[in-house]
This record gives structure tokens, C-alpha cells and sequence, in this order.
């Protein structure tokens, strides 16, 4: 059995996005006035940087076990455990917020009977995940879309490229 | 895609508040202002009551501060002479030209130059795409010949001429109204069917004349683009597969080349907003374009910033559409010279 987890190295770039979101907005919404459009807009990305440190925190704690027979998300709230005989779906997706599209990272969703499985390439292991889940994916016949073969194809270059 | 959403956004706002810091330099680089040009008139005329005016005025603006004071003021991170009454707090500032506050005055305006935009916007969509697919797939042929010249013609006619042109043959073909949005009788009359319908008819020519040279420009980028897909090698084993060829063009190159129509938006708002100002001024149009023309000339400081803010949020916010549609819409790494893109 593999255990795969996300080091706080690779997640204090997050911590700090959302605590610097949070800081501007909650600063910026002391001088709005409260009826005004801006202070809602001001409020609504306030929520989502929170959203973002939540999100944070959660993947800090999460721990996932990775083996022949399946993958199991342990942590805060429910427990996911996915076999992979009753896989379902496998997604692939890149995301960069540069217009060179470089510094990007990827994104993992698997799913199967179980529930559906998140996870990004800051993950300590993310490779061999992807591998599995391909692999599952071939033995049980599921469709993977062609951006996702590619994705997988390349999954060396975003690899040592975390942001 | 919500981590997505809130990196990109972190990147905004920062953005926003450097552009408006640099809208707000730029504006006073100028010497003087709107009020000491006045001050200077009325003192050659003599009038001193209206000076005495003019000086309470630059106090009560806080004009006699400096200019970083007034940029805080402007934004409503410290108090002018009215309290906190900034950007921030929804108050867009005082008009001198126009004596009346921004807000009341662009709201209109906006409204207006809003409407037609969306309007050109489509249009250029609607007229390069089809344009642009049939000229990559049928290259060098009459077609293709045609609306490539059709294309140069587009690029390098100016539009206020274009303006004119049709300005000219919609009145003396369709007999509609020279200038404006809506007929000059139904200008002050409330919203009802008949002055929509006017507004309709009206708009034709200023959509065409400003979607013009963007529809032009996009044809050339899909077309290239379309072309570029189309030599590639995965299209040649697709077709000695025996894949119908409407089928494999809408499958897999035309969604490869439609990149530039989902990131051109960021770009297209605002080009389309400030390359309209001349054909405004030219057909009368109640849009942004002209206000901005004359708060600039005038040094009316608050409306001119208002505005350009509103250019530069409709940027932005063009940009994180266009980025977030792409990351949707092709989400793959891209490779240059062996690194991740």
C-alpha cells in the first residue's frame, strides 16, 4: 500500500494567496459602504479566499491510500473509498493562470461507486495515482477523453514545476 | 475550478488598484485643472462672484490638496471634505462640465455603449466564424479570394468614412434618421415598443461600422488557425480512417482553433469600447465614447478617471472570463522547447 499526502511545503504558496485575498478584501470592505455593489463583490471574494484557505487546510490533513484494490481518502468528514473494479470516470485537467500557460497544475478527478475522488499534482505521489487510475480505467473498459491521455502524456513536465 | 477561479482572481484585484493609481496620474499630468482653467477665464471677464464659486469648489473637491490625497479621496480610503465619498463607498465623483454627480450622468450612457457593444460583439462572431471556416477549408478558392479582400477592405477602410458612407445610404435607401440611437421625435419619449424598434433599426449601422475591422481581423486569426490545425497530422490519420469530414472538422480542429474567439473577449471589450469613440462623436451615438473625448479635453478629472476605470474593470473582468472559458474549454499542457505551456 502507497500513502500519498500533501506536504505543507506545497501548500503554503495557497495558505498565503488566501490569507493575502483575504487581508486586501476584508481591508477594502472596512471603507465600502454596506449598500453599496461594491462591498457585495468585496464580501463575495472575501467568502471565496476563506473558501480557498478552508480548502487549504483540508488537503493539509487528508491522507490517501493507494493499492491494488482500490484508493481511500481518510480525514475531516466522510471517508471515500473507491475500488476500482466500479470505476466510473477519469479526468485529467490542467489549469495555469498565465497567459504562457506555464507554473500551471493538474487536476485528478476519479469516479467511481464509492464517490468522487479530487485531487491536484501537489500530492506527493501523483503520478503513480494517475498510473492506477489509467490503468483501471483500461482493465474496465472506461472512456478517457483524448485531453486527458494527453495530459497524462506530459505529466512529467508539470512534475518539479509546482507552483 | 473554484481554486482556479480564486488564484486568478487574486491576481485582479492588485491589478484594479495599480490601474486605478496610473488613471489617476496620467489624468493630472496635464497642468492645472478643469476649475483653474475656469478661475482663469473668469478672471479675464472679471466676474468675481463666480470665482469666489470656482474657489469653493476646489475646496469642497478637495482639489487644493495634493495629488496623492486626492487619489485616496477619489477611491474612499480617507475622508475628503464630504467624509469617506469615494469609489469604494459608490460615489463616482462630481462633474464640473456637466454640474451634476458622475454617477447620474454616465448610468445612461453606459447602459447605451453596454447594448451596442454586446451587439457588435455578436456580430463579429456571428459574420467571421462561418467566414472564417469556409476560407480554411476551401483555401485559395474565389471564395476564399473574395472575403480575404472583403477582409483587407475591412481593416483598412476607417470607420468613421464607413461611418458616413452608410450614414448616407440608410437614409437615402431605408429612410432612416441621420444619427443617434432612436428617431429625433422619440428621444425624450419613456421606453415603449416603437422607440425600441427605432433603437433597433439605428443600431444596424453603428454595429456594422464598429464591428467592421474586428470581424475582418478575426477572420484572418481563425482562418490561420483553422489552417494550421488542419495540416496537422492527427486530421490526415482521421481521414484515412474514413472519418466523414464535416464530422472530423467540427470534432476536433475547428474546437482547437475557436481558442482565439474565447480569449479574444478580454481584448475585444475594450477595443470595441474605445475604437467607437470617433464613430460616436461621427453619428451622434448617447454612448461613453464622446463623454470621455470631452472629460479628457476638458481636464473634468472625476468623469474622465470614471470612466476609464470602467474601461479598465471591463478589461479585467473580459480577461478572467476569457481565461476561465479557456481553462473550460481546452484544458491541456501545452510543450515549447521542453517545458510545461
Amino acid at each position: 500500500m502507497t500513502r500519498l499526502y500533501y506536504p505543507l511545503s506545497r501548500l503554503w504558496p495557497d495558505y498565503l494567496r488566501a490569507g493575502g485575498g483575504l487581508a486586501i478584501c476584508m481591508g477594502l470592505v472596512l471603507f465600502a459602504a454596506p449598500q453599496s455593489v461594491i462591498f457585495t463583490v468585496l464580501v463575495g471574494l472575501s467568502l471565496l479566499f476563506a473558501w480557498l484557505g478552508a480548502v487549504t487546510a483540508w488537503r493539509q490533513q487528508i491522507e490517501i491510500e493507494l493499492d491494488t484494490t482500490g484508493v481511500v481518502r481518510r480525514g475531516w468528514g466522510r471517508t471515500v473509498a473507491l475500488p476500482w473494479p466500479t470505476l466510473k470516470a477519469v479526468t485529467l485537467r490542467y489549469y495555469s493562470t498565465r497567459r504562457d500557460r506555464s507554473e500551471g497544475w493538474l487536476q485528478l478527478v476519479i469516479e467511481a461507486e464509492g464517490g468522487t475522488l479530487r485531487v491536484d499534482s501537489n500530492l506527493i505521489g501523483f503520478p503513480s495515482l494517475v498510473e492506477r487510475a489509467f490503468a483501471a480505467a483500461g482493465q474496465n473498459g472506461v472512456a478517457i477523453s483524448e485531453t486527458s491521455r494527453l495530459n497524462a502524456g506530459r505529466l512529467h513536465s508539470v512534475e518539479g514545476n509546482q507552483p | 475550478m473554484l481554486m482556479y477561479l480564486a488564484r486568478r482572481t487574486l491576481l485582479m484585484i492588485p491589478t484594479l488598484l495599480i490601474i486605478s493609481l496610473l488613471i489617476f496620474l496620467i489624468i493630472k499630468l496635464p497642468p492645472g485643472d478643469y476649475l483653474s482653467n475656469q478661475i482663469a477665464e473668469l478672471r479675464a471677464q472679471g466676474e468675481t462672484s463666480a470665482m469666489e464659486r470656482a474657489e469653493f469648489l476646489r475646496t469642497q473637491y478637495a482639489l487644493d490638496r495634493s495629488i496623492m490625497e486626492q487619489y485616496a479621496i477619489w477611491m474612499g480610503f480617507i475622508p475628503g471634505p464630504n467624509g469617506f465619498s469615494g469609489i469604494l463607498q459608490g460615489d463616482w465623483g462630481w462633474s464640473f462640465e456637466y454640474n451634476r454627480p458622475v454617477g447620474e450622468l454616465i448610468g445612461d450612457r453606459l447602459l447605451m455603449t453596454a447594448i451596442i457593444n454586446v451587439f457588435t460583439i455578436l456580430f463579429i462572431y456571428a459574420v467571421a466564424f462561418p467566414i472564417g471556416v469556409y476560407s480554411a477549408t476551401r483555401q485559395y478558392s474565389w471564395g476564399d479570394y473574395g472575403f480575404t479582400l472583403f477582409g483587407y477592405i475591412g481593416l483598412a477602410t476607417p470607420n468613421f468614412l464607413l461611418a458616413l458612407v452608410m450614414l448616407y445610404y440608410s437614409n437615402i435607401w431605408f429612410g432612416v434618421s441621420i444619427g443617434g440611437l432612436v428617431d429625433p421625435e422619440l428621444i425624450d419619449a419613456p421606453w415603449h415598443w416603437d422607440k425600441i424598434r427605432s433603437m433597433m433599426v439605428h443600431m444596424i449601422v453603428p454595429v456594422i461600422v464598429i464591428g467592421t475591422s474586428g470581424t475582418a481581423a478575426m477572420i484572418r486569426r481563425l482562418r490561420a488557425n483553422l489552417l494550421d490545425e488542419l495540416q496537422k497530422q492527427y486530421v490526415t490519420t482521421a481521414r484515412a480512417k474514413g472519418l466523414p469530414p464535416l464530422r472530423l472538422l467540427v470534432k476536433y480542429p475547428i474546437r482547437m482553433a475557436l481558442n482565439p474567439f474565447i480569449s479574444d473577449i478580454g481584448n475585444l471589450l475594450p477595443s470595441v469600447v474605445s475604437g467607437s469613440v470617433i464613430v460616436s462623436v461621427v453619428m451622434s451615438l448617447p454612448t461613453a465614447g464622446p463623454m470621455l473625448l470631452g472629460a479628457l479635453q476638458s481636464l473634468d478629472q472625476y468623469l474622465a478617471g470614471s470612466f476609464l476605470m470602467f474601461l479598465a474593470l471591463l478589461t479585467v473582468v473580459g480577461m478572467l472570463v476569457s481565461d476561465v472559458l479557456l481553462a473550460l474549454l481546452d484544458p491541456r499542457i501545452r510543450l515549447t522547447g521542453g517545458q510545461a505551456k
